[in-house]
């Protein structure tokens, strides 16, 4: 990937889909999407500060700074951009900011007055939720509060040091102010459909340029600021709420209307000045609502949870499982930053929005279903070939398949043969002298994140896996056909591990473990070493595998 | 041709060379068996390097037992028609006392082209041989 020195990257993650995408962010940056950018500020906006998607996207980047501490000076594709997380959630729970009303303070003054305007722009039922699980896909109330929160927060940092110093969102406008001296590119990911994050997207320009005002006193000038975002439609369903639901929550998600959200949002992000002279970029990323996820489907076949009855608006029961639009998310935002694909003086030159896509190509058959393989995931633009020196140099999404496929090849190892405690193949490597130093917490960190790439142990006792992230992909995109997802072979993925192999036409004959670590005594003799190392070490002894592919990549 | 008692000492480097060039291709052939043994990942105590230390000196005692007791007395009474009757009974006692030298010698030499190819050759073998003389970076695994 190539990257400028002097511009600095900023991504803003909102509501429970943009903590998904994420995820996919953070994923595809653990295993070398993001390798050559140095750093990435993360400002992640979440109203419900309970979403189980938003603890584990945080969680996720905890673990993911641990490691980069460890592996960013060793060789190799992992970890090396770094993450610097800024959580920021509205303070919604107390009695003072619970709902429109109270927060806008429409009782004070003139009530009557203040109600009458506030009645012009929202029902009452809008003005009277509870906001803290957040703003229930009524994305014109959210788009008032979000903008507001912002202001608020620097507002108060501003007045207030002590409060500014321990202020996230101060935090991360302050850095985006002093990337403006050079250049600063910020993408945004949250739907369109939703709630937080539908909200947020259209406000997150003007947000942010108004709090680096804020923070300067005026004095700034936000020319090298450059937004790009995506704009996500549809793509998963579930139960809608019963009646009682209904007449208790007053304002409750219904998926039956995310088409119709999609829809309408789709048609002010075409059309609103707001958007077109704020955003240089968008990309649409869109699902075929006969595939729509069905969340209650996927829980009570996949993970065989028994649903109960209730419409979850929110809070620790929001998980929804990974999809792979997730994926072309975190894409979108690689090609947004990357330098070969979006140069300076393009963004400089765009002067309203651009809007960019992709297809994917059917499958074959009655009810053909998508197939993705890798060039879907990575702009195809690398050659294969270094152009000036002449050497053969393999395709950037190839390098990235696998490089994906290595570090799930790694965690489905580790849980097939060592019941996922990584120490173990770092001590039978040890047996092998090679001998690789990694202290408890680091390893504790992989594990974690390990586990929420592949599988998931259900207990401690070998209960049993629920799918980690890939696999979730793979299970929300149900592939018609085998090798349709990544060129794979179907058994590869799933709750499985002791498949971890067949990716590998040479690993998946016989004895493949001694023919893994043959390859890797071979490659790397009786190296030893850091974190960084060994998990580098792993990568590339997968990495020298050959593939089972489905077609032969040819370049264009 | 005889041998009188002026050619002991050929005598000897021959049961030396003989002795010498086996240990050389019994190394070779049980280094080859410690390659068969396969590498294992596994959550249980490894087993692989411990099997691979049993070969080695399987090889090893049954080498020098050998030679020791069966082979040496078998090339020493295959040389006693062609000795010299006068000298022969001096001959076969001297050469017979020599046979634990000689073993003692293919001893080293078995140990040492193992340890040199497992140690030298590794590109071609791979690295399975060596573990037998080192493990977790230690010798045998303990010092």
């Amino acid at each position: 990937m190539a990257e400028n020195n002097s511009v600095q990257y900023f991504l803003v993650a909102a509501g429970g889909t943009g903590m998904r995408c994420l995820q996919s962010f953070i994923n595809l940056a653990a295993v070398g999407m993001f390798k050559g950018i140095s750093k990435v500020h993360i400002l992640l906006m979440d109203t419900d500060e309970e979403n189980k998607d938003k603890r584990n996207a945080e969680n996720l980047v905890k673990a993911y700074e641990k490691l980069f501490s460890s592996a960013k000076d060793a060789p190799g594709a992992f970890f090396k951009c770094e993450l610097v997380l800024y959580p920021f959630v509205p303070d919604y729970s107390k009695d003072t900011r619970r709902n429109f009303i109270i927060l806008s303070q429409l009782e004070r003054g003139n009530s009557d007055v203040n109600h009458k305007l506030a009645n012009i722009f929202f029902e009452d039922s809008v003005q009277e939720f509870d906001l803290s699980h957040g703003y229930r896909a009524q994305t014109h109330l959210g788009s008032y509060l979000m903008y507001h929160a912002f202001i608020e927060e620097i507002r108060k940092s501003v007045q207030d040091t002590v409060y500014g110093v321990n202020s996230q969102l101060y935090k991360f406008i302050d850095a985006v102010s002093k990337a403006n001296n050079t250049e600063a590119r910020i993408f945004s990911f949250g739907s369109s459909f939703g709630g937080t994050g539908a909200s947020s997207i259209p406000v997150i320009p003007r947000a942010i340029s108004d709090c680096t005002k804020l923070i300067s006193g005026g004095a700034i000038k936000t020319d090298n600021i450059y937004y790009g975002g995506v704009v996500l439609s549809s793509y998963f369903k579930f139960k809608a709420p019963s009646d009682a639901e209904k007449k208790k929550e007053k304002v409750i998600a219904n998926s039956q209307f995310f088409n119709h959200n999609s829809a309408s949002a789709l048609n002010y992000y075409v059309n609103d000045y707001t958007i077109s002279k704020t955003y240089k970029r968008l990309y649409l990323l869109g699902w075929p609502s006969q595939y729509n996820v069905d969340l209650d489907q996927y829980k009570s076949q996949t993970l065989n949870i028994s649903q109960d009855q209730k419409t979850i608006t929110g809070g620790k029961a929001q998980e929804n499982p990974a999809h792979v639009i997730e994926i072309f998310s975190a894409a979108a935002a690689h090609h947004f930053f990357d330098q070969q694909f979006t140069s300076s003086n393009s963004l400089k030159d765009t002067h309203t929005t651009q809007f960019k896509y992709k297809s994917l190509m059917l499958g074959g058959g009655e009810n053909a279903k998508m197939v993705v393989d890798a060039d879907d995931i990575i702009f195809r633009m690398s050659k294969g070939a270094n152009t000036t020196s002449g050497e053969n140099v393999i395709p950037e999404h190839e390098e990235l398949r696998k490089n994906l496929i290595a570090f799930y090849s790694i965690g489905a190892l580790v849980h097939s043969e060592y019941k996922g405690n990584l120490m173990g193949l770092i001590d039978d490597l040890k047996l092998y002298n090679s001998t690789y130093d990694v202290n408890p917490e680091v390893l504790e960190s992989f594990s974690f994140f390990l586990n929420y790439f592949t599988l998931i142990p259900k207990g401690d006792d070998g209960d049993g896996y629920l799918p980690g992230w890939l696999n979730q992909v793979f299970f929300t995109f149900e592939p018609q056909a085998d090798k349709d997802f990544l060129e794979l072979p179907n058994r590869f993925f799933g709750l499985d591990p002791s498949n971890w192999s067949i990716a590998y036409p040479e690993l998946s004959k016989k004895a493949p473990k001694n023919a893994f670590v043959k390859r890797f005594k071979k490659l790397h003799k009786n190296a030893g070493g850091s974190f960084g190392e060994l998990v580098d070490n792993l990568r590339e002894t997968f990495y020298s595998f050959k593939l089972d592919s489905r077609v032969i990549l040819q370049e264009e | 041709m005889q041998y009188t008692f002026t050619d002991i000492n050929s005598l000897k480097i021959k049961l030396l060379v003989i002795m010498g060039v086996s240990a050389l291709l019994y190394a070779v052939v049980f280094l080859f068996f410690t390659m068969l043994i396969p590498y294992n990942l596994t959550v249980k105590k490894q087993k692989d390097v411990f099997f691979r230390r049993v070969q080695f000196f399987t090889g090893l005692v049954s080498f020098f037992s050998a030679m020791l007791f069966y082979i040496g007395e078998f090339l020493v009474r295959g040389w006693e028609p062609k000795m010299d009757p006068d000298y022969s009974m001096t001959m076969i006692s001297d050469l017979l006392s020599f046979v634990l030298i000689a073993s003692a010698v293919s001893l080293v030499i078995y140990v040492s082209t193992f340890w040199l190819i497992a140690r030298f050759l590794r590109s071609i073998v791979g690295y399975k041989p060596w573990t037998v003389f080192v493990s977790n970076s230690k010798i045998f695994g303990l010092f």
